[in-house]
């Protein structure tokens, strides 16, 4: 038995060096995949992660981009530090000129790793505000609506539905973290702002979140008109179930990642007149688009069925990220004028986006080389008979 | 160099530091570095750890929260006082021994389990506070701090390369004051309150004092610990050293072997190496042809490790460390295995 062990441990060994000397074919470009599919977020990242790679393949499928294939690969964290580094620096030794990062911790880990490595790291809706700032991130990319964007969008929807006289009474149910906190400024600050409404409370949920009644008496007792809530993991379907169960008469929206199909299912008509936004389409839109038909018939070509995780939101999101990055790669080849296509190539082309939809599924995105931060705005959705029903199309909050 | 009596320990030791610091990063790529520089870190605090829990006998789960003391000890004193880190290294020591025997308090009167559920609020608190702390960490409602690469007079220490070295180093150092430690009183006074501590007591020990010191040593690791991955990444959040990352050391140093400072390293590697060597065989098993998804590999990964541990812990008790020790033995009787 203990030779075993020791056999096993050094064939493990031996073929991690093994695999140590890639092979490389053809004009390849890199483009790596953080994800977690055993940690905390292994509900997202299970349907968010195959959206990438399924993207990814169709490219490659279309004939890959001006004659590169893509060349993508994953690195699963479990939203663990450590093992997230190890990963980042398996992905630069390979030579990988992109990654998409998972994670508010891992990202901020991360983040002057990448400039060092001039590495193009996305960051889509994980709520580190300082690397929207181009000059000290040149690397550093986020693309859709931050935190703040998409709590502006919510206050601007207020603003325009609140018709009483009286000042409209908001509150804001938070996850205790530095992603949870990230917007405070702009939940403090806007309400003053736009005026004809005020934020009468802030009620903070310690992670993980996985009880939270007290936390909605809490609100309950505020007795606000609406409820910002910006929760992650098991908090958002908790929350949409203890609403129903007092009988809460707030408005309750959310933000990205309280949003999805996991709190209509699980709630069933308890989740009727939820709202939230989000900085792409939701499932129902996308199974209308020729993407989604287009991986569909990849799918059928191999013999396989498509994926049921098309219908989750964040198989969206996975697209989209992929999106973003191949329409970089479009103007990274195009910067390179027929020479190899380095990291800084590949910030040119992040910066060279402009008006893009990613096929239709997030609003006209621009990234320029002081804008980093893209696009500002979001689609606002409402739970009505078990589905999401469009209420307000792509539209953005004010600054602060 | 007493610690190394036989000539042969002494020359192997002279051979290790040429590897480490000529052979080494002469000859590895920068993605083996960067896993040796994650290895010394975390070897560093799996020692600490290892002294207060393998030699000590006072179980902590507060090792990512003491973690994080250092780490923003580190962070600020380079960026409010602008000190060099060598001196914000130090520093980032004393302030978490400081804190870890405060926490330790309660080692004098609960043991065992209950031990760890003082030292898990230890965890809890430090986290709450460093994350409700603005006045203390600044910069909004984050609590992320950014600091400079670490210098050496005019040397920049941020590629993998240099910061090996200084990983290196601060980890030798480490590893020989801890070996040192170890066979000192006061090593010998951990095993005894370990061991037994009534007879401990009444030989003299003074419990209080070494439970203590055992606490303030151990911290003290752990906030070099953390300040050198802050240096490492440059940045300090404390979301880096959550509950996870307590139980992420307490593993290495039972895998590793308690009681014993090679085995920490050995833990510390095993624990960083094992989930990186799986992934890169099974992939390269794609490579070859083996059916699966991306998906699948992540699951199946986890289930070869955790069986590893298991089989660890069914057929070797004692960590790592015991298995190095049989290999020695082996060859320091052979051919003649008697």
């Amino acid at each position: 038995m203990k030779r075993l062990l020791v056999g096993s441990c050094v064939v493990v060994a031996v073929v991690a060096l093994v695999v140590s000397v890639g092979v490389s074919q053809g004009k390849v470009l890199k483009i790596g995949n953080f994800c977690d599919r055993l940690g905390p977020t292994q509900t997202v990242g299970v349907k968010y992660c195959p959206g990438f790679h399924d993207y990814m393949d169709l490219i490659n499928s279309r004939g890959g981009i001006e004659g590169y294939k893509i060349e993508h690969n994953e690195v699963e964290h479990g939203y663990a530090v450590p093992k997230a580094v190890e990963g980042y620096n398996k992905f630069k030794a390979e030579g990988y000129l992109a990654v998409v990062s998972y994670g508010t911790p891992i990202t901020d880990a991360l983040k002057t790793f990448a400039n060092r490595d001039k590495i193009s790291l996305l960051t889509p809706g994980f709520g580190i505000s300082d690397v929207e700032d181009a000059t000290k991130f040149p690397y550093v990319f986020v693309g859709v609506a931050s935190y703040k964007s998409q709590v502006a969008a919510i206050y601007q929807y207020i603003k325009e539905a609140w018709k009483e006289n009286r000042a409209a009474k908001i509150a804001y149910l938070f996850y205790d973290n530095p992603a949870g906190r990230d917007p405070l400024d702009y939940v403090r600050e806007l309400p003053k702002k736009l005026g004809n409404m005020e934020l009468v409370g802030e009620v903070a949920c310690p992670p993980p979140c996985a009880e939270a009644s007290s936390q909605m008496l809490q609100i309950q007792r505020l007795n606000p008109d609406f409820v910002i809530s910006h929760l992650f993991g098991k908090g958002p379907a908790l929350t949409v179930g203890e609403r129903a169960k007092l009988g809460m008469k707030a408005t309750m929206i959310s933000l990205v990642w309280g949003f999805s199909e996991d709190e209509v299912n699980v709630n069933g008509p308890a989740a009727e007149g939820y709202m939230g936004v989000n900085f792409v389409v939701m499932p129902e839109d996308l199974a209308k688009l020729p993407v989604a038909k287009d991986i569909a018939d990849m799918y059928k070509k191999g013999g396989k069925e498509p994926p049921k995780e098309m219908n989750s939101i964040y198989y969206v999101r996975g697209i989209m990220n992929a999106a973003l990055f191949t329409e970089a790669a479009k103007h990274a080849i195009k910067a390179a004028g027929g020479s190899a296509v380095t990291g800084e190539h590949f910030k040119k082309g992040m910066e060279s986006i402009k008006d893009f939809t990613g096929e239709g599924t997030i609003a006209p995105t621009t990234i320029t080389a002081t804008n980093h931060a893209g696009s500002r705005k979001v689609r606002l959705y409402k739970v009505q008979g078990g589905k999401f029903v469009l209420v307000k199309d792509w539209f953005e909050g004010p600054h602060l | 160099m007493a610690v190394y009596q036989l000539p042969l320990a002494r020359f192997g030791l002279v051979a290790l530091l040429v590897v480490l610091f000529g052979v080494v990063p002469l000859t590895a790529s920068d993605y083996a570095l960067s896993i040796l520089n994650l290895v010394g870190i975390a070897s560093i605090g799996a020692i600490g750890l290892n002294l207060l829990v393998g030699f000590a006998g006072q179980i902590s789960l507060g090792q990512g929260g003491f973690m994080a003391i250092g780490a923003y000890t580190a962070a600020l004193f380079a960026l409010r006082l602008e000190a060099p880190f060598w001196l914000a290294l130090p520093a980032a020591g004393f302030s978490t021994a400081v804190v870890g025997c405060l926490f330790g308090i309660p080692s004098l009167r609960v043991k065992g389990l209950y031990l760890a559920i003082a030292t898990l609020a230890a965890q809890f608190i430090i986290e709450w506070n460093l994350l409700h702390s603005g006045w203390l960490t600044g910069q909004g409602a984050q609590g992320a701090l950014v600091i400079e690469p670490a210098t050496l007079g005019s040397l920049v220490l941020d590629t993998e390369r240099r910061k090996y070295y200084l990983i290196i180093v601060v980890a030798l150092v480490a590893t020989v004051a801890a070996r040192n430690l170890a066979r000192s009183y006061i090593g010998r006074a951990f095993v005894a309150i370990r061991d037994q501590d009534i007879a401990a007591e009444t030989m003299g020990v003074n419990i209080f004092r070494y439970k203590l010191l055992a606490f303030a040593i151990s911290s003290f690791y752990a906030g070099v610990t953390g300040a050198m991955w802050a240096y490492y990444t440059q940045v300090v959040s404390y979301e880096h050293f959550l509950i996870n990352t307590s139980i992420d050391y307490l593993a290495m140093i039972i895998i590793g072997g308690l009681g014993s400072v090679p085995g920490s390293i050995l833990g510390a590697a095993f624990i960083t190496l094992m989930p990186a060597g799986i992934r890169d065989a099974l992939e390269a098993l794609k490579r070859w042809g083996m059916p699966g998804t991306l998906g699948n590999f992540a699951y199946v990964r986890e289930i070869i490790f955790g069986l590893a541990i298991v089989l660890f812990l069914i057929l070797e008790p004692e960590g790592l460390y015991r298995i190095w020790r049989r290999i020695k033995d082996y060859f320091r009787l052979w051919p003649f295995a008697y």
